[in-house]
């Protein structure tokens, strides 16, 4: 990655006020996003565009010099989005060779067993969870990636109440499904 | 079991972020989360975007209830406006485009005023020689409220993507060997329906 140190180098660097807000933004952006393993290296992509577009911004923007925690949040959001864009872009355009995908076959160091087993069950829990209406079916998502409930709640800007009147509907959906295919909800849970 | 998902049926980076912001109809967002809980690109994708909301939210002002804070601003910005708007009135033509000139990219729409939750399409001259287009529509304070980047002449934002109050919007054209032109600020209010 590269890593240009604006502060150091450039005849209009970032003030240390403004570099101290930006440094504490990403240290509370990493703290949010640690629990679902958020990437290091995302952050500090995002970051280092944000201290770049502070800088160029420094000539057209007296608003810069006294730029708050509100104008780095906005600027940081625009430059993840375009970071996502890339990103995008550069999986649309690349290609994988079937001798890259014999190499990554080669590397898997679980068993064909295992991963026949878990592919399956995967599936049929998959299956599953399609089959639940839809306003519960992503709470339901969530609450098997590891999502707290007050994290949905304030992701679907829901009370706590609607939550998780929702998400028991959703878990039961799921249950009854799982149950017609002989699957126990605890298995799966365990899985997650 | 996330199954990653065919790379069309994924939502636009900025779908991620009308979630993460909780903006736009709960059918969609519930939508575009449900897929991003089964996808892991993009759930690696959502939570990027997700930290930076909630850093954002935890680190200052609510980012999206700053609207009063803004009142001030926008007045002094609309009398900051009549000024300039008023100078340019009495100031002889300039030609629309003149390379590396602050005005060199013209714009052509949309005008002074929009209404919120349509879609917003802006839309500006060529410029010869021009590889792409950035387009940043800038709230009062002079942050940037979104940016986009296209090679196209024309941009469309989604509904609600700008809630109401007063902007500022501007395009830089980069050309062939990294060279850009931008276009002048031209004003935007869009009001809430």
């Amino acid at each position: 990655m590269l890593v240009l140190m604006i502060s150091a180098d450039s005849d209009q660097p970032l003030s240390a006020a403004l570099e101290a807000t930006v440094s504490r933004f990403a240290g509370m952006v990493r703290q949010v996003g640690w629990r679902h393993r958020l990437s290091d290296a995302d952050v500090d992509e995002v970051m280092q565009e944000v201290r770049l577009r502070l800088w160029r911004s420094r000539g057209s923007s007296e608003q810069i010099a006294t730029a708050n925690a509100s104008y780095v949040y906005r600027t940081a959001m625009s430059a993840a989005v375009d970071l996502l864009r890339r990103r995008r872009s550069r999986r649309a355009d690349a290609t994988i060779s079937l001798d890259s995908q014999s190499d990554i076959v080669a590397e898997c160091p679980a068993g064909p067993d295992t991963d026949l087993a878990a592919s399956e069950l995967n599936q049929q829990v998959a299956q599953a969870i399609e089959t639940i209406p839809p306003t519960r079916r992503a709470v339901v998502r969530m609450h098997l990636a590891g999502y707290p409930r007050e994290e949905i709640a304030d992701l679907l800007g829901w009370s706590e109440a609607k939550t998780r009147n929702l998400l028991y509907r959703g878990l039961a959906d799921l249950r009854a499904r799982l149950a017609e295919r002989g699957i126990g909800l605890d298995r799966m849970e365990a899985r997650a | 079991m996330n199954e990653p998902r065919a790379a069309a049926a994924c939502p636009s980076p900025e779908a991620l972020a009308a979630l993460a912001r909780r903006e736009g109809p709960e059918s969609e967002r519930l939508a575009t989360l449900d897929h991003v809980m089964a996808c892991p690109e993009c759930g690696r994708d959502f939570e990027l975007l997700r930290a930076i909301e909630k850093a954002g939210r935890k680190l200052g002002p609510k980012p999206h209830s700053a609207r009063r804070w803004y009142i001030p601003l926008a007045v002094a910005a609309s009398v900051l406006l009549a000024v300039v708007v008023g100078r340019q009135l009495i100031t002889p033509a300039v030609p629309d485009v003149a390379r590396g000139a602050p005005d060199a990219v013209t714009l052509l729409a949309p005008g002074g005023s929009v209404a919120a939750g349509q879609p917003i399409t802006f839309i500006w001259h060529p410029v010869q020689n021009a590889v792409s287009y950035q387009l940043e529509v800038l709230a009062p304070d002079g942050s940037p409220a979104l940016s986009r980047t296209t090679t196209d002449t024309v941009a469309t934002i989604e509904p609600g993507a700008l809630a109401g109050g007063n902007y500022r919007w501007w395009v830089r054209g980069t050309l062939r060997g990294a060279e850009s032109v931008q276009s002048s600020m031209r004003p935007l209010a869009v009001h809430a329906p």
